[in-house]
């Protein structure tokens, strides 16, 4: 039996596309955060960024987005150095990050969360189509427009901030554990977005998270972070399939 | 009869505090700041003002010159003063713009003198005449209500049905996200701190022919639009238009009615009052602000 080619990636992308990360060494005083790590994430693919609290995964993901100065290392996407950038520039080059999930503006209407995630692009066309494109997206949203983003629910508030990372039409979506404080059952519908966008929209994908099992359902490349250090990078399905890696770093 | 003429006068002189109060609400909502050298901002673009009406011969000349100068001088306190202590503790900012406050009183004491001169009213000052009686409201106190009205009316068309305003409530919230969705938020801020210093402008070009113009004249329009501010919730603009009202017919009521040196205590008690039966004031929503 074939399998759909699209959905089972072989071979990384040639390295002038995705983003590398190449000795990448970020400090808090005396915390070595991230200590000289590399990283590839190939273009089109789902990459998961697994480990426990404090391995360094959120200090990764604002070192690329520009919210983390790096101390030393570099950080390239399409061939070009984004290392340095401000963060404001980091999207203009087609990274849009999703904060967890409080990070909505909870001031905001969810339409207008959405519509500062594409303000950057200054093409009003687009704008209504895009909206649209989020609506049917994340139904939920759709019914609560005009209401502030504080009185939507957790899983609310995920869709909400994927969904305006969205909206600025990326090639590179990081997101920081989106299945954070979530129910399995959503988490799940998440998961299983990332993967129709990757399959539809040929979406590259940071996934960071500490919900190790939900993530590799979906990755397609694995990389386990301890105090810092890349302790495995792999196939997501090696990974899984490997029992000692999985209870070593893992936990399950 | 005289409650027709307290309560107008209220009026005039609450919309002046609600300007101030406007440039002290704009501030904090997007910085966190309270700019203590406003009211020593607003006196200087009124010496701006009075300098062009002195040279063109013409009020309106010197009216937008204020207003223009207002802005340019919040932009620039921004850029180049308070940019290196925003993100610091408060207190460092603060102590900037208080230092801010008396380098302005002393400079403008310098270029101007410190004696007190007058400002010429935008239209005359014959109140109008209701059933044969002449009110202690001119035409000059129309256009201080009607023009700071329109300028809150800008303001929030601005801030509520433009993109650009979008950005500027998205910095002033969450700065960090805003940044992370492409906001240039150090512009942002520049922009909030120039439209700040306008109303603070507008008020002072308006306040100037009441309490004539000098380096110290407009220190107690700094407490009382603070104090509007307050009442209003120090979050929220419309807020700074409502406490103006609410302190400008307080004290215009308990001068006419009671005593007219009550008036600075006045303005305590309102403050108190208020703080006691909403300690977050009227118009915010604390618990949609996270720590």
């Amino acid at each position: 039996m074939a399998e759909p080619a699209a959905t089972a990636p072989t071979e990384p992308a040639p390295a002038t596309s995705g983003l590398q990360i190449r000795g990448l060494l970020a400090t808090y005083g005396a915390v070595r955060a991230l200590d000289h790590v590399d990283i590839d994430v190939p273009a089109g693919h789902i990459t998961a960024v697994l480990g426990a609290n404090g391995a360094g995964k959120t200090t990764l993901l604002r070192s690329i987005n520009g919210l983390v100065r790096p101390k030393a290392g570099t950080i390239t996407y399409g061939g070009q150095q984004i290392s340095g950038l401000k963060p404001e520039n980091v999207v203009r080059q087609g990274i849009a990050h999703v904060p967890e999930g409080r990070g909505v503006i909870a001031e905001l209407t969810v339409e207008e969360n959405l519509r500062l995630g594409a303000l950057w692009r200054g093409k009003r066309s687009d704008m209504n189509d895009d909206l649209a494109r989020m609506y049917d997206m994340f139904p939920a949203l759709a019914d609560r427009r005009k209401r502030t983003a504080s009185t939507l629910s957790g899983g609310e508030r995920q869709m909400l901030v994927i969904g305006r990372a969205l909206m600025s039409r990326p090639q590179l979506l990081l997101l920081d554990e989106p299945s954070l404080g979530l129910a399995p059952r959503i988490t799940a519908q998440i998961m299983s977005q990332l993967g129709a966008l990757r399959d539809r929209d040929r979406l590259t994908v940071l996934l960071v998270e500490q919900n190790a099992r939900s993530a590799l359902a979906v990755a397609d490349h694995a990389v386990v972070l301890n105090l810092g250090r890349v302790a495995v990078a792999a196939r997501a399905s090696e990974l899984e399939g490997d029992e000692q890696l999985r209870h070593a770093y893992l936990g399950f | 009869m005289q409650f027709v003429n307290l309560t107008l006068t209220g009026i005039s002189n609450g919309m002046i505090y609600a300007a101030v109060a406007l440039a002290l609400v704009l501030i904090w909502r997007a910085t966190r700041i309270i700019n203590f050298a406003q009211g020593a901002m607003l006196m200087f673009t009124t010496f701006v003002a009075k300098a062009v009406i002195d040279q063109t011969g013409s009020y309106w000349w010197g009216f937008v010159a204020g207003l223009a100068c207002g802005f340019a001088f919040g932009a620039f306190v921004e850029l180049v003063i308070v940019r290196p202590v925003e993100n610091k503790p408060p207190l460092n900012a603060v102590i900037v713009t208080l230092g801010l406050l008396i380098l302005i009183q002393a400079g403008a004491g310098m270029l101007f003198g410190v004696t007190p001169e007058s400002f010429p009213p935008a239209f005359g000052i014959r109140g109008y005449v209701l059933d044969g009686q002449r009110l202690l409201f001119t035409s000059t106190d129309l256009f201080i209500v009607l023009s700071i009205l329109g300028l809150a009316l800008v303001l929030l068309l601005l801030f509520r049905g433009t993109t650009l305003g979008l950005q500027m409530r998205a910095s002033a919230f969450e700065p960090e996200v805003a940044r992370m969705l492409g906001v240039r938020v150090g512009r942002m801020l520049t922009l909030g701190w120039g439209l700040a210093a306008v109303a603070g402008a507008l008020a002072g070009v308006l306040i100037a022919p009441q309490v004539f113009l000098g380096p110290y004249q407009f220190d107690p329009f700094l407490v009382y639009g603070f104090t509007a501010a307050v009442i209003g919730g120090l979050d929220s603009p419309f807020g700074s238009v409502v406490g103006g009202l609410i302190l400008g017919l307080t004290l215009s009521y308990l001068s006419g009615y009671v005593d007219n040196s009550l008036v600075g205590l006045g303005a305590l008690a309102a403050l108190i009052v208020v703080l006691m039966a909403r300690p977050e004031g009227l118009f915010t929503r604390t618990a949609a602000r996270k720590v």
